[in-house]
């Protein structure tokens, strides 16, 4: 398996915060990983961290397209942040517009799909502002989606999304991933993705305190990721306050 | 044709997701859902089917492509096998494994072998008496 | 560059467009009514005053909506839309302070050009060649008094700008790395000084109907003129600063 993605020891502070504290993980082509962990893990530092938002205090993100952080790695990289401020005047047709102009590997046919998987063909003309949370949710993946891209950094992608919703997103990545590229995941919904993902990191205080491939750890513990997953944070304790 | 995604799937069992799928594929094999020879849907049509992982449904058609259950035919994709003794064995196979399951967990209750037998030719003879038992 | 300026205007155009546009039509009804001789004089002179109250809510909802515009752009939050493009930051930005600009300059001068007429209206002064002639009679404090408040106007644009360039360009580096931070403090206290001389464009309608307005005028006409002066050398050194020094992709990492 060829890696797409590497991080070592990634560090990133805010003042004497520190969301990320040492983490590793390695992200291969072709895999769909759950970066797993309660609130204020530092799931969401890390993927924007990965996605070149941030500056890591220390430690390396190493991406094997394009050697260095910034312009050139989000070329291949998108990015789906757990909410998106658009412009006012945006309706839901200009944010299309926008994603067309902005990235060249913006594909039309992959954003028709999308709109007809997660049903947003009545909304085309709707403001952005005047959408519900779930919503916006769903357009945003959609946008993410249109592009074909290598990777793709979903931020809690079924926050907030009614069970009906949940299921139009599950499809809409298994549907719209491009062969070979991968996906990462961070959700703190076990149960709702665990059917997709090929192996999780369970983030715990900045730090990845367990990881594996799925099938692997079902077989070990003769349990499903979720309850592995109760049992790692409940023993941890502390992160649950 | 079956309704694949009538199979509602939920993957609460421990086992891996997987072995889950390939166990209802033979089930399906076995009680004539899927019918010998009969074509069943790519690796992705499947994988959105099932909302599952592309990657475990590759998994699963390799390890039942290993087993004999399908094969490939290049280009037009995958079929379940046309040999009639494949449908059986996997029949008895599953047989087999329901009655292991079902002995050991009488035996890990405490019934005797000789038990057993006696309780299931009563069960079969009036489940409805058996139950009122209880 | 083009798709860049494209969606920096259009933000900016809805940003601030509502209020714009009230402003130039009550100034624009103001200039039919009054060059029709339809205005009497009490509503001539309170049409002069909300004129230049009307420059000073545009200036200071340009100033919010500066603001709102750089949240945009650079705060994590808001700026995701654009900052996860493949485009390199920094020609947004430039984008956004060229649009900015320009929107800016093309209607306040629509209130300025209305504020002018107005003005000589009620010094009887009626048609276009008299305005010409005005100007052309024009006293030396007339003229101090035209440039000045061009300079204010033209130079608080520029500040504005160069201070959100500069502030984005240095931006986490700027409270840990001393040789900024004074220049950051400078430029900051040169703002508020700015937003006090605004004042004066309140008050300067009233030097056509009092002594006390005259003298306000005058006073704040030298402190918003020097304010404006200082700020245009010290914007276009910053500029320069920012331009030569700082615009390199990998050093900004945007």
């Amino acid at each position: 398996m060829t890696p797409i993605l590497e991080i070592k020891g990634l560090e990133k502070h805010f003042g004497s915060c520190h969301a990320l504290n040492g983490a590793d993980l390695t992200i291969n082509a072709g895999q769909i990983i759950g970066l797993l962990g309660p609130n204020a893990s530092g799931k969401t530092t890390l993927l924007k961290t990965i996605a070149g938002l941030l500056q890591p205090t220390g430690g390396e993100v190493r991406y094997y397209e394009n050697a260095a952080p910034g312009p050139e790695a989000r070329k291949t990289i998108a990015f789906c942040p757990d909410t998106m401020t658009f412009p006012n005047w945006m309706k839901v047709c200009d944010a299309f517009i926008f994603y067309r102009e902005f990235y060249p590997d913006y594909s039309q046919e992959r954003a028709d799909r999308l709109i007809e998987i997660l049903e947003l063909k009545s909304l085309k003309n709707a403001k952005i502002r005047s959408l519900s949370k779930g919503m916006k949710e769903r357009l945003v993946l959609a946008l993410t989606f249109s592009r074909n891209t290598k990777l793709y950094l979903l931020d809690e992608p079924l926050d907030g999304i009614d069970p009906v919703g949940k299921t139009k997103v599950i499809d809409a990545i298994l549907a719209m991933l491009p062969e070979g590229a991968s996906t990462l995941i961070s959700t703190h919904l076990v149960k709702d993705t665990e059917r997709i993902l090929d192996s999780v990191y369970f983030l715990s205080k900045g730090k990845v305190i367990f990881s594996g491939n799925c099938d692997v750890i079902r077989e070990e513990n003769a349990k499903t990721v979720e309850q592995v997953y109760l049992e790692v944070f409940i023993k941890e304790g502390g992160t649950y306050q | 044709m079956p309704l694949w995604e009538h199979w509602n799937l939920t993957f609460n069992d421990r086992m891996p997701i997987y072995r889950q799928i390939i166990l209802r594929f033979n089930r399906a094999f076995a009680s004539g859902e899927i019918k010998p020879g009969e074509r069943i849907p790519s690796i992705r049509e499947m994988s959105a089917l099932l909302k599952v992982n592309t990657n475990t449904i590759q998994r699963v058609y390799q390890e039942m492509e290993r087993d004999g259950l399908i094969g490939s035919k290049r280009g037009t994709g995958y079929f379940f096998t046309e040999d009639l003794s494949m449908s059986e064995k996997t029949r008895y196979n599953l047989a087999i494994e329901s009655l292991h399951r079902f002995v050991e967990e009488m035996r890990a209750i405490g019934y005797a072998d000789k038990e057993i037998l006696d309780e299931l030719t009563l069960y079969m003879k009036g489940g409805s008496e058996n139950d009122a038992d209880s | 560059m083009k798709i860049q300026f494209k969606y920096a205007f259009l933000t900016a155009l809805h940003t601030r467009g509502f209020v714009f546009a009230a402003v130039s039509l009550v100034m624009i009804t103001f200039i039919v009514l009054g060059s029709m001789g339809l205005l009497p004089m009490a509503a001539h002179i309170t049409a002069v005053s909300l004129g230049g109250v009307g420059i000073a809510v545009m200036l200071m909802v340009n100033m919010i909506s500066d603001i709102s515009i750089t949240n945009r752009l650079y705060s994590s939050q808001k700026a995701y839309l654009y900052a996860l493009t493949p485009m390199p930051r920094w020609k947004y930005l430039l984008a956004s302070c060229v649009a900015r600009v320009i929107l800016d300059v093309v209607t306040t001068a629509v209130v300025i050009i209305g504020e002018v007429w107005l003005s000589l209206n009620l010094a009887g002064v009626a048609a276009w060649d008299e305005f010409w002639r005005a100007i052309r009679y024009a006293n030396v404090l007339d003229v101090m008094y035209v440039v000045l408040f061009a300079l204010l106007i033209l130079s608080g644009f520029i500040f504005l700008t160069v201070l959100d360039f500069f502030w984005y360009a240095t931006r986490g580096s700027i409270f840990f790395k001393k040789p900024l931070s004074w220049l950051w403090a400078f430029l900051l206290c040169l703002g508020c000084l700015y937003v006090v001389s605004l004042s004066w464009l309140i008050l300067a309608p009233l030097a056509t109907i009092s002594r006390w307005g005259i003298f306000f005028t005058v006073t704040l006409n030298g402190a918003a003129g020097i304010a404006a002066c200082t700020l245009l050398i010290l914007g276009a050194a910053a500029a320069l600063f920012i331009l030569t020094a700082k615009l390199t992709e990998r050093r900004l990492n945007i």
